[in-house]
């Protein structure tokens, strides 16, 4: 393993063992390393050779699950993104994403998030449900383009790890929820916008969004949920006042 | 079975200066508190308003009162915030496409300089007619 010559790096992570310590604790750790290693192989390294305790999550190591968020100093990143050869303090601090209750290690509770997505009603929701006989509804490549950049959310929560205004108040929708929303507004096949509107546009849903911008940027998909929250904003303010104004206009 | 369970959720408190461990964190509290400046130019307006209802005496003090280097300092951050909210407002302009050009949104730094080159001229327009010339 470490022979002569190897080089070596420090981690800091941060532990988290509800069965023992009443509180976290910093752990250290010295690891060999090569340029091309990432967090999430250090992780792995430490869970194999050094310690089997170490918790968190993690599955496709290629971006794309979304389970592997970590803070790493103090930034929200994926680790089977980020390389070590990229950041320059050492040790190299690694904690769970903000915002969230700390279950074991680096491993977070997601429940608050799965309600928030489900909070904004992310399927497609029709007035008039066709028959199956009559086949898929349709949509050509511009329509998909359309909402493509919301849907390419991979629900790694770094979003909400992000925002003060969700650090501040867990009842805030947040990012990646009002992304989705957009995303079921801006498809051609959806009927549901009224309802799905009248579901984020609330006190705690996208009116609370203080556009502090730094969701989008730490989301590693590009789908700019600040972007996103704006839109609704601006669409759910144009609803309100187009029902002022022509109140018998149909919408 | 019923399996003994030692799920503790351990929820961390945030600290008071969060806000200070990342610039634009930092530049978001500085426009928040651009509002502060932005309702006491506001309360320097009535206060103008209501010396000017005392007559020309009390309005006079009020312009001595106003030209002092205290107030001009003051003047000056005031300003400086008003500029910080406006010019961060207007960068949110290109975050909602409006309308689009050939089925995609404008282009970020062509909504963003389109709407500061609108600000700007009438913030000269207004100063033309206050105080005329050029
Ligand atoms: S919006 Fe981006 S940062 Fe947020 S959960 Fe989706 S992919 Fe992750
Ligand atoms: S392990 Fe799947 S996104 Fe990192």
């Amino acid at each position: 393993m470490a022979d002569r010559g190897t080089k070596m790096i420090k981690l800091r992570i941060s532990r988290y063992r509800p069965e023992r310590s009443g509180e976290p604790f910093d752990q250290e750790f010295t690891i060999p390393y090569r340029d091309d290693m990432v967090v999430l192989d250090a992780l792995n390294y430490i869970k194999d050779h050094i310690d089997p305790t170490l918790t968190y999550r993690w599955s496709c190591r290629m971006g794309i699950c979304g389970s592997c968020g970590a803070n790493v100093d103090g930034t929200p990143k994926l680790t089977c993104a980020l390389y070590l050869r990229d950041l320059k303090k050492r040790p190299v601090l690694i904690e769970p994403l903000a915002n969230f209750a700390v279950l074991k290690d680096l491993v977070v509770d997601i429940e608050p998030f799965m309600e928030k997505l489900e909070a904004a009603k992310p399927y497609i929701i029709r007035k008039d449900e066709r028959p199956i006989e009559r086949g898929e509804y349709r949509q050509t490549p511009e329509e998909l383009e359309l909402y493509r950049q919301q849907s390419l959310c991979i629900n790694c929560m770094l979003c909400y790890s992000a925002c003060p205004v969700y650090g501040h108040d867990e009842k805030f929708l947040g990012p990646a929820a009002s992304a989705l929303a957009l995303r079921y507004e801006l498809d051609s096949r959806d009927q549901g916008s009224e309802e799905r509107l009248a579901a984020v546009a609330t006190e705690h849903g996208i009116w609370q969004c203080t556009f502090v911008g730094e969701c989008s940027v730490v989301c590693p998909k590009h789908v700019d949920p600040a972007g996103a929250i704006q839109q609704l904003k601006a669409l759910a303010a144009t609803r309100l006042m187009k029902a002022m104004l022509l109140p018998l206009a149909p919408r | 079975m019923a399996v003994e369970t030692v799920r503790k959720p351990y929820v961390r408190q945030r600290s008071a200066w969060w806000w200070t461990k990342n610039p634009r964190y930092v530049l978001f509290q500085f426009r928040e508190l651009s509002s502060v400046f932005v309702v006491l130019y506001a309360f320097l307006v009535l206060w103008q308003l209501w010396a000017l209802r005392g007559g020309s005496d009390a309005y006079y003090a009020f312009l001595v009162m106003w030209y002092s280097r205290p107030m001009m300092a003051l003047n000056a951050v005031i300003l400086a915030f008003a500029i910080l909210h406006s010019v961060t407002w207007f960068a949110l302009t290109a975050k909602v496409p409006l309308f689009r050009i050939k089925g995609r949104p404008p282009p970020a730094a062509l909504v963003i300089g389109a709407s500061l080159a609108i600000w700007v001229a009438l913030s000269l327009l207004i100063v033309k007619l206050l105080y005329g010339g050029f």
